[in-house]
């Protein structure tokens, strides 16, 4: 195994000699002090192995004995070197590819931030960047994660919990929100009722301040139900009035109405089954795009978006993205709806915008529409009638 | 003489030393060259005379300038004067 080793370390050349007198040719080398390995009889002559070192002082040999000498292969180290040479590029772009593997995964490249509804991103990311994270950060200053998430919990007070994850080139982090605390009315804050609509009152049931209105009574929006200004004093005895949060529940008849135009012919976007694909890399938190014009020479096209992320099994994420844009051409046509589908839809819009601004406990206990049509434009309005407490509290002026 | 002075006969009498490891490998030392190499006979020149190795698929393993290994299937090694 050693002399092997040796012998690939020395180098080697094989060669092949021809003639008559290739057993002299074997013997002068003997007596120069040249070693032979793996001497195999061929046709007219002999094949073997000779050191690298020792080829250059045949030639005095090869001229003495008349033998020809060709070299069939080099071997050993050198050779193997020399040969490689020629592979410069190969080897360059191998130990590109090899600091490439090993340079990346020390560095954050992407910054993920999930869960996070009404809280303020930026301060989040902020916050994570004060900690050290962000992108072309070294992972190996960032400090522990726990310690990360305490700041991050401290940075923002709309956040329950959040926790940091590492996966390979990306840190990603999880929040929760808090949840809002449910509001309680502050009892020592004097308080009126007034009718949030118009509306026939049918129970007023007053459990703090002072009634304003009784069963049977037509109330207008905005009109006092129940005062916090209560009066404490007798009949011939100076005026003095006590301040209280107003309470109670004033059941009224209400009409809600909602009215809107809306035209007999749809727009659609139809797809004709031609599409493109543009791609856009975004490598080390920087995004490049790999095509100018993205519409693919469609006049109308609607666009999806997938996310291809490289991630390798023990380096994870490795700051290199595909973002793959499915563009797929699209024709506008008109639609015509009958006017059972235009009343249909409008009955369902106008129903939600009513619904938006109704009071607690509302029940409805009937409803009208109407319309009129005019150049395939309905004008439709849709009247809705409830059962609902129609008080609602404001401050008390003094 | 180099039998009442216990001194190897190859040694003091420069003759060849010979070793044979079954019909595989022969072990020559003290040669004084190659005479024929073929891969059926190989004839190898000693002080006093030939060494004529004759088989089949001979090949001289290593050959330096007084030792050589042949390896093959050997049929006879003959002493010619």
């Amino acid at each position: 195994m050693f002399k092997k080793i040796f012998k690939f370390a020395t180098g080697y050349v094989i060669i092949e000699v021809t003639g008559k007198n290739s057993e002299r040719f074997i013997n002068m080398c003997l007596h120069n002090g040249l070693e032979i390995c793996d001497a195999v009889p061929i046709e007219g002559g002999q094949r073997m192995n000779i050191r690298r070192r020792d080829f250059g002082r045949i030639r005095r040999i090869v001229y003495k004995c008349g033998v020809r000498v060709r070299i069939i292969s080099k071997h050993g180290l050198k050779a193997r070197c020399s040969s490689l040479r020629r592979r410069c590029g190969f080897f360059v772009c191998g130990a590109a590819v090899c600091i490439f593997f090993l340079v990346v995964p020390q560095y954050i490249w992407c910054v993920e931030i999930n869960g996070v509804y009404d809280a303020d991103t930026e301060k989040i990311a902020e916050a994570l960047r004060e900690c050290g994270v962000y992108v072309g950060a070294k992972k190996s200053d960032i400090a522990e994660l726990s310690e990360i998430k305490d700041a991050v919990l401290r940075s923002s007070d709309e956040l329950n919990w959040a926790w940091l994850y590492m996966e390979g080139s990306k840190a990603r982090l999880e929040v929760q929100e808090v949840t809002p605390v449910p509001a309680v009315d502050d009892m020592d804050t004097p308080t009126d009722i007034i009718a949030a609509c118009d509306g026939v009152i049918r129970s007023a049931v007053v459990t703090r301040g002072e009634r304003r209105v009784n069963a049977g009574m037509t109330v207008t929006e905005g009109e006092l139900l129940v005062s916090g200004k209560v009066a404490v004093f007798r009949e011939g005895y100076p005026e003095k009035y006590m301040y209280v949060h107003s309470q109670g529940r004033m059941i009224a008849d209400t009409i809600r109405r909602e009215s809107g135009k809306y035209s007999a012919q749809e727009t659609l976007r139809i797809k004709t089954g031609s599409s493109g694909k543009r791609l856009t890399l975004e490598l080390f938190g920087k995004s490049f795009e790999m095509f100018r014009d993205i519409s693919c020479g469609y006049d109308e096209y609607d666009v999806t978006e997938e996310v291809y992320d490289l991630k390798l099994p023990i380096f994870g994420y490795m700051g290199i993205s595909a973002v793959v844009s499915r563009v797929d051409e699209v024709r506008e046509t008109v639609h015509e709806l009958s006017g059972d589908e235009v009343i249909a839809r409008a009955k369902e819009e106008l129903e939600e915008k009513i619904c938006r601004g109704l009071g607690t406990g509302a029940v409805k206990t009937g409803e009208e529409l109407s319309f009129t049509e005019k150049d395939d434009v309905y004008d439709v309005e849709l009247r809705m009638y409830f059962r609902e407490n129609i008080g609602i509290e404001v401050p008390t002026e003094e | 003489m180099a039998d009442t002075m216990r001194i190897p006969k190859d040694v003091a009498m420069d003759l060849p030393r010979v070793s044979v490891c079954g019909d595989r490998e022969i072990f020559i030392e003290n040669h004084k060259g190659l005479l024929e190499y073929t891969d059926t006979d190989i004839r190898i020149r000693m002080r006093d005379g030939i060494i004529h190795i004759s088989g089949d698929g001979l090949r001289i393993i290593v050959m330096e300038y007084e030792r050589m290994v042949i390896d093959g299937r050997f049929r006879c090694v003959e002493y010619e004067k």
